[in-house]
């Protein structure tokens, strides 16, 4: 059987109200779609989860698909674990202090402990950092490198970068830390002050 | 008296058979799709159950030869023959050439960059997976892919409902062909059968989603349908995409064990076909069935 050709030539100047307008919902639909994602992903990504340490005096909200481990030396670590290489890490630790003890002090007997255990360890200048209360802290910025625990997952070295931001408070120091991938570090950066804006202690 | 004993014999005259002026864009699709598939199927045999596999240091020139396989199967079986019919479909190239560049320039950096749906969707649940991918990655390629068509080919290349099968695939072919090469250019060294499985499924995927806007195109200009009747091709375009992307990662997967897991391959593999083919018949069926009522429209016209 033969079939039929049914040509329709159409023009654009030709297009109906309904075919005009067809369009412009396809634009709008798309576009109201795409923000719905765009919303979506960012209440997923800056959703959060509570940590209070009664003990330490300190309350967070942390990422909420990070993992949380408070076994070490350390009140608390939250961990992207969904990163791949350089897992990046929020610590919150706390140490006895002197009464005249400064942030300064504090920044030079960690540099001296990380010397000794992390890998190219360097430190950058000391920076002055205001919590949104207004309390003083001091922030310091360093790099190391960082190699997997085991040779046999045969991994390139990661540079890391790290901030800690360094304050004393009651009697103890507080050091609010984080270490992301060198490349990753400026991404991450706003989620951790966000991470700092809401930290009680 | 006339004699009939030598009866002259007269050849009835042929019956003009009416020559098809345009080539048939759903034939194109499925010799090429089908051609993949075969391939598919080769080189899954070949590299898990014969032990064949490229190597190392041809694997990357192999795996862009995968890449870009739908893409040269597209100008051998859609291209070249508009050359030999009697009403070719211009602009296809343009087309084509034009998608490839949004999916390159727009398409691919607002996933990974503003998107990024592997920053958040994988730990999410099966539902939030689908509809995450679904209102960023679907919806997008979908938009753009309606963009290119509508501004450079819709309506005035638009003269028989096929016309955007044939302009779809071709927004389909170059957009999976962007992702493929992006794939394989950052997985230079992955094995041939994940490579060609996963061209595949970006190709039915892309394929899928193409003709669900073609038929909201031809609907919307043929039909004249309602004006949100594009809107929810679009829509459903970009929540099948979400589906397929979110669903093949879980069968393709392997379980979490103690044990040492590979990815179900076969899984993956199965779901990209049944993804295919499922919503591939439907719309070939729509396409159908809206070309025969309108013939019996104009039919029932004439009479």
């Amino acid at each position: 059987m033969a079939m039929e050709v049914i040509e329709i030539i159409s023009e654009s100047e030709g297009l109906s109200l309904r075919q005009r307008w067809a369009n412009v919902f396809t634009i709008l639909t798309c576009i109201l779609l795409m923000l719905t994602g765009l919303n979506l992903r960012n209440q997923v990504l800056n959703a959060t989860r509570l940590y209070e340490s009664p003990q330490a005096g300190i309350t967070a909200q942390y990422p909420q698909n990070w993992l949380i481990d408070t076994s070490g030396e350390y009140v608390f670590r939250v961990r992207d674990m969904s990163r791949s290489g350089f897992k990046t890490t929020f610590q919150v630790s706390v140490q006895p202090v002197g009464s005249d003890a400064q942030e300064r002090n504090l920044a030079d007997r960690l540099s001296l402990d990380r010397i000794v255990s992390f890998t190219d360890y360097r430190v950058q200048p000391l920076e002055m950092y205001t919590f949104p209360d207004g309390r003083e802290a001091q922030a310091m910025h360093y790099t190391y490198v960082s190699t997997d625990a085991s040779p046999f997952l045969e991994s390139v070295p990661t540079v890391v970068r790290g901030l800690d931001v360094l304050t004393i408070s009651g009697g103890q120091a507080i050091v609010i830390t984080f270490r992301a991938d060198a490349d990753n570090f400026d991404d991450e950066l706003p989620r951790f002050e966000q991470f700092l804006r809401q930290l009680q202690f | 008296m006339a004699s009939y004993n030598n009866p002259r014999l007269i050849t009835p005259p042929r019956e003009e058979e009416e020559v098809y002026p345009y080539r048939r864009a759903w034939r194109s699709v499925f010799i090429e799709s089908g051609t993949v598939i075969g391939a598919m199927m080769v080189i899954f045999v070949a590299v898990n159950f014969l032990a064949l596999d490229v190597p190392d240091d041809f694997r990357l020139y192999t795996n862009i030869l995968l890449a870009i396989a739908p893409t040269v199967l597209w100008l051998l079986f859609s291209r070249v023959p508009e050359n030999n019919v009697i009403e070719p479909r211009r602009r296809l190239l343009t087309t084509f050439t034009v998608t490839a560049l949004v999916a390159n320039a727009i398409g691919i950096p607002l996933v990974n960059t503003v998107f990024e749906p592997d920053a958040w969707l994988p730990l999410q649940s099966q539902v939030n997976r689908i509809i995450g991918y679904m209102l960023t990655v679907g919806t997008l390629q979908e938009f753009l892919k309606y963009i290119v068509l509508r501004y450079i080919v819709w309506p005035d290349y638009y003269r028989i409902r096929t016309d955007a099968v044939a302009y779809g695939a071709a927004t389909a072919v170059a957009y999976a062909m962007v992702i493929n090469l992006n794939y394989v250019l950052i997985n230079p060294m992955a094995a041939s059968d994940v490579v060609i499985m996963r061209v595949f499924a970006t190709l039915s995927i892309q394929l899928v989603g193409s003709l669900i806007v073609a038929f909201g195109l031809s609907e919307t200009l043929f039909s004249d349908a309602i004006a949100f009747f594009m809107p929810m091709m679009i829509v459903l375009a970009a929540l099948l995409s979400g589906m397929a992307i979110a669903l093949r990662s879980s069968f393709l997967n392997a379980a979490l064990g103690l044990s040492i897991s590979a990815q179900n391959e076969i899984f993956g593999l199965l779901f990209s076909l049944v993804f295919y083919f499922a919503p591939m018949a439907v719309f070939f069926f729509l396409f159908n069935i809206t070309e025969r009522r309108e013939q019996d429209k104009i039919i029932g016209q004439e009479l």
